[in-house]
């Protein structure tokens, strides 16, 4: 894992005395709100509708279990004893006091973290594959690069006043957890003609009010030349993005508008101008970063969960979803469901998040993962250690068998808790697992991704749902569009509306009819997205608009 | 529609309503009534609200049925505010306050 | 406003009161060549917006001792963009300020894209400009300023890890 080095430090600790600044100034009244907003906004603190929410970030998913530790303390001391994880993989802290900001922010650096833009119009922080490091598939670490691209873009002084946010995701895998198609940016690590390593450049994705996916604009990019097509890219984003229009003012506006040819043309251009030695990453420093994610010191196991696990049906039912295969034999990489049957999704409490601090440091290598499925993940666990590990992660109600089925939905925060939303999210994810809580019935539907927003900014991700809802507000009424058919992996598509919405009380029942139709009419081992993919959204919408 | 005006605390975040003595508060049922948007909007635009500037934030005037102190907020987001997220009963602030 | 020179070296900027001693003229004056300015003796100077087509200007930017770039909105990021280019693409050496509505936290970032002066609106005095320059030690990124980032610092130190 990265450790900070004493430069590191020094630049987080001089922005917590930054913060510090800022926030008495702020109370002195010598900053005005208008003026605090954006240097609040760029250490992550929000005003949302019940108090100040901070978001922390956690760069491209990855925590020790000292990180996770302090997570922990910072929701005991300065909130109500639990965080939110959220699509982005950070967390978010709900009921935050701004005179208490500087000295959380203080306490966090001590652990090497920060709410540096986690908001505000600028680089936001780098996302990445949450199974990296242990994945097979992988041509190369995406952690790697992510570091890079996290020092390049942290109070970057050309790209801290952009037209809009601006969002940058990595993946080293063939199947894509990182969306990186729906970013800013996303990059794929990919090998060149002679093996030589370098990533496909992916511009202009994006949800919110106008869904993109994004397209390629550069096969290849030697990886030797990240940061200096990086600031390429955003140049000509930062001269010629909108800002006359807060809803135009993405990356993906000026990709369309312009056109992706006409937009890679202005790129390489901006590119071929660069002064590329002094811009980019010396190799010294690529190497310096990987060291730092070298695989741990596997233990030659013998492999096999042992008889105990064998005999439990619950640990096989967890087994079966919430384990994935592990490059190293022997092991395998756990998701930790933050989805317990009714809960509140990315929801965790104080002590389930010391617990995974435990557990990661006895099991994993002292290591924890964030999902942008609200998810954790331990990503190095010997077979051997499975059935323990899942003991004690049911003891904290951490061992829901439910990865990647309907009941692993994500959800926003929602009008409980977000000044932009129309409609809740959470009661909705909420209604909608206890409906389907049988775990039988989960596993005979499948693969079926169901993603919430509580407004049209998508932080739920519903484009990208195999069903995704989105809640709006209909004179006065908390209403629900559902859209089918959207994917955020590497078969990356946005979901088409598939008719009027449906009243609070009759979305889960409208989920229902849906998943029915795909249960009845599909084909031996189809699944939803595929079955959706082959008949369209017709049989769908017979049933649910049928007249009675 | 009867009209209060609502802000954050500026230190705290916490919901506060302008009351009746012109100070502020968090209890919902000390929020100063005003009779009509107009009269709540005036307020909320005036030097006496731009005088707290320094105290609280997000200064808004916001519908409220009828003109009793028993009386909620009209739209949903607002009562949501009020009360605290529907999602985590234990974190209600009426039922705290009761 | 009082205009504050930002004079850097390495990891000092000194900072100080400049006397407004230039000659403001316009890019129509300058289209019309040195009759349309027989009465400027001295140095001039030409305001631009933050998204100003920098082609448009390059055929005079020889004669030019001063550029503002009038920022409008702190929130308009083009300006750094701008100063950016007028320095590294179009080799302009004299001073480039910038005005108008900012805020004093981005001070460090202006001086990083090759701004060398400021005029805020708002009241700023010397000691405030000078600790918000001060505030950080140490950068990521290579800028238009002389300063090293810190993967090159890395290369000349074996820093202790931190805590």
């Amino acid at each position: 894992m990265y450790v900070y080095d004493t430069f590191d430090q020094t630049l987080i600790n001089q922005r917590v005395n930054e913060f510090r600044d800022q926030v008495k100034r702020r109370l002195s009244g010598e900053l005005t709100e208008e003026q605090f907003r954006p240097l609040r906004l760029m250490n992550g603190l929000y005003l949302q509708l019940h108090a100040y929410m901070l978001r922390v970030a956690i760069p491209y998913g990855t925590l020790s279990s000292e990180q996770m530790r302090a997570l922990a303390h910072v929701a005991r001391t300065y909130d109500r004893g639990y965080g939110h994880f959220t699509t982005r993989q950070n967390i978010q802290y709900n009921w935050i006091r701004l005179e208490d900001a500087p000295d959380l922010l203080y306490d966090l650096a001590a652990a090497q973290m920060h709410g540096i833009q986690t908001s505000g119009n600028c680089i936001r922080n780098v996302t990445a594959d949450q199974f990296a490091g242990a994945t097979a598939e992988e041509v190369d670490d995406p952690r790697i690069y992510s570091e890079l691209i996290r020092q390049w873009s942290t109070l970057h002084p050309e790209f801290s006043f952009l037209p809009r946010k601006f969002k940058i995701a990595v993946t080293g895998a063939e199947h894509d957890r990182a969306a990186v198609r729906f970013h800013d940016i996303g990059l794929i690590i990919s090998r060149g003609d002679a093996g030589e390593i370098g990533f496909e450049v992916i511009a202009g994705g994006g949800m919110g009010r106008t869904p993109v996916v994004g397209p390629t604009i550069r096969e290849f990019l030697p990886k030797q030349h990240l940061q200096s097509y990086l600031e390429a890219i955003l140049r000509v984003y930062n001269r010629y993005g909108r800002r006359d229009n807060i809803y135009k003012a993405r990356i993906k506006i000026l990709v369309r508008e312009l056109g992706a040819e006409k937009f890679t043309e202005e790129v390489e251009a901006e590119w071929a101008a660069i002064d590329k030695a002094n811009v980019d990453h010396e190799p010294s420093e690529e190497q310096r970063v990987r060291e730092m994610f070298v695989p741990p010191a596997f233990a030659k196991v013998s492999g096999g969960v042992g008889k105990k696990a064998d005999q439990s049906p619950e640990f096989k039912n967890w087994y079966r979803t919430n384990v994935h295969a592990h490059k190293q034999p022997g092991y395998g990489i756990v998701t930790i469901s933050l989805k317990p049957i009714g809960g509140i999704p990315g929801d965790a409490s104080a002590e389930q998040m010391d617990l995974v601090a435990d557990l990661a440091e006895r099991y994993s290598f002292g290591e924890v993962r964030v999902t942008h499925e609200q998810n954790l993940v331990l990503p190095h666990i010997a077979e051997t250690d499975l059935f323990a590990l899942w003991e004690a992660l049911a003891s904290a109600d951490l061992a829901t068998p439910n990865a990647g089925l309907i009941t692993d939905i994500i959800a926003c925060p929602g009008l409980d808790y977000c000044s932009l939303a129309n409609a809740r999210s959470i009661p909705v994810s909420q209604r909608i697992s206890e409906r389907f809580r049988d775990l039988q019935r989960q596993h005979d539907i499948g693969d079926l991704k169901v993603k919430i927003s509580g407004c049209i900014n998508a932080c739920g991700h519903h484009h990208a749902g195999h069903i995704g809802i989105l809640g709006v507000d209909r004179k006065g009424q908390e209403f629900y569009q559902i859209t089918l058919g959207g994917s955020g992996a590497e078969d990356a598509a946005i979901g088409q509306i598939i008719g009027p919405g449906f009243s609070y009380d009759d979305i889960v029942d409208a989920v229902e009819t849906i998943v029915q139709v795909y249960i009845e009419l599909r084909q031996e081992g189809e699944t939803f997205l595929s079955f959706y993919r082959r008949v369209g959204g017709e049989p769908f919408k017979e049933r649910l608009y049928a007249r009675v | 529609m009867s009209q209060i005006i609502i802000a954050n605390d500026l230190r705290t975040g916490e919901i506060v309503y302008f009351a009746q003595d012109r100070s502020w508060t968090d209890d919902l049922a000390r929020a100063k009534r005003f009779d009509s948007e107009e009269d709540a909007v005036a307020v909320v635009e005036s030097k006496e609200i731009a005088a707290f500037s320094n105290t609280v934030v997000g200064v808004e005037a916001i519908a409220v049925s009828g003109s009793t102190a028993a009386d909620r907020p009209v739209s949903f987001r607002d009562v949501i505010r009020a009360t605290g997220p529907t999602v985590r009963e234990d974190l209600n602030r009426v039922l705290k306050r009761a | 406003m009082p205009v504050f020179k930002l004079t850097s070296s390495d990891h000092q900027v000194s900072v100080a009161k400049a006397p407004e001693t230039v000659c403001m003229v316009t890019i129509d004056d300058l289209a019309r060549g040195p009759e349309g300015m027989s009465v400027i003796t001295g140095p001039i100077g030409l305001e631009i917006a933050t998204d100003c087509d920098l082609d448009a200007i390059a055929p005079y930017i020889d004669q030019l001792a001063l550029v503002i770039i009038r920022f409008e909105a702190f929130k308009d990021g083009r300006g750094f963009s701008t100063a950016r280019l007028l320095r590294d693409r179009y080799g302009f050496l004299g001073d480039i300020r910038a005005a108008g509505n900012l805020l004093l936290d981005q001070i460090q970032f202006l001086i990083r894209v090759g701004f060398s002066s400021v005029e805020f609106d708002g009241a700023v005095d010397e000691d405030g400009i000078k600790a918000a320059i001060e505030r950080f030690s140490v950068v990521y990124q290579t800028a238009f300023d002389s300063r090293r980032p810190i993967q090159r610092l890395r290369q000349s130190a074996t820093p202790s890890p931190g805590p």
